[in-house]
């Protein structure tokens, strides 16, 4: 039996704008993700900043004294910030893969829908169209999983690398304490912010390590969890068609 | 951005993904989406009509 040429050239079309939507959609997708993840260090490393140097004037001292200072303790604070965002690159890249996956898999089962049908195999179609509709259910996994990825990075962010000009109570210094910071100030800013700063840090090297082995475990779940629904809808679709009569069981 | 992005053809034009607003992004993600679901069941009747047809 033959299938209307038109129909057919439909089909083609259809199944090509599908794809580029797809395609389209994962590449937004991942610039809405980096804009995010961009935003958020910025905001994290200008709030550090702002912090450090409100503190070192409180002590009556200049920020051009610390610099060097100020650039380390950033520097460290932005790779720690790096190193937990690489978890969560790491999950949003698997995720699209097994996406990509998935969204070919889909296609396979439509033209392989449309053989069957021009090849009057009505099992095969229905078992093509049920393999189709699976994948979707695949799909919509892989998106839920993309839109968490980016929700649970954004929260862990925040959680970890709090906004540190919030977090400080505004210090006002009498009279007294500015004449007390001529002498004191500099060991003042030497103790309680560059010495405490890189104290804070140390602590969050081992909760940043901790979070990601925790992480990782459970990236690992996830990503598990998509491969093994790839492969029971291909087990499923292999059984319908012993079902039907096109394997030998 | 540190990177570049890419482009999409969108709407008839070609948009920088690296320079596109927030919003921006949030709603093509979203037509984008849509028109996939409406591309799914285009397909689906296009199926149906073969069968028919055939």
């Amino acid at each position: 039996m033959s299938i209307n040429p038109s129909l057919e050239k439909e089909l083609m079309n259809d199944l090509r704008e599908l794809n580029q939507n797809e395609q389209d959609a994962i590449r937004v997708f991942c610039a809405m993700y980096e804009n995010s993840c961009e935003n958020l260090k910025n905001e994290k490393l200008e709030s550090l900043e702002k912090s450090l140097i409100e503190q070192i004037k409180f002590y009556g001292r200049k920020k051009n004294e610390y610099s060097e200072d100020i650039r380390q303790i950033m520097e460290k604070y932005g790779q720690l910030m790096a190193q937990l965002l690489q978890m969560y690159h790491t999950w949003l890249g698997a995720i699209i893969l097994d996406l990509q996956d998935v969204y070919n898999n889909q296609k396979i089962a439509i033209a392989n829908a449309k053989i069957s049908i021009g090849l009057s195999h009505e099992g095969k179609k229905l078992a093509s169209e049920e393999k189709i509709n699976n994948y979707e259910i695949v799909a919509q996994e892989c998106k839920r999983q993309m839109a968490d990825c980016k929700d649970k990075m954004n929260s862990h962010l925040n959680e970890i690398f709090y906004e540190k000009d919030k977090s400080l109570s505004t210090k006002k210094g009498n009279i007294f304490q500015k004449f007390m910071n001529i002498f004191s100030g500099k060991s003042k800013v030497n103790h309680f912010v560059i010495a405490a700063m890189n104290q804070e840090i140390n602590d969050l090297e081992d909760k940043v390590k901790a979070e990601c082995e925790n992480m990782e475990n459970w990236v690992i779940e996830q990503i598990a969890m998509l491969e093994n629904a790839i492969l029971q809808t291909q087990e499923l679709f292999n059984n319908r068609l012993k079902e039907y009569g096109y394997y030998e069981s | 951005m540190n990177h570049s992005l890419g482009e999409i053809f969108y709407h008839g034009k070609i948009v920088n993904l690296s320079l596109a607003e927030p919003q921006e992004l949030e709603n093509m993600w979203q037509e984008l989406e849509e028109n996939q679901v409406i591309k799914k069941e285009a397909i689906k009747v296009c199926l149906n009509r073969m069968r028919e047809e055939a």
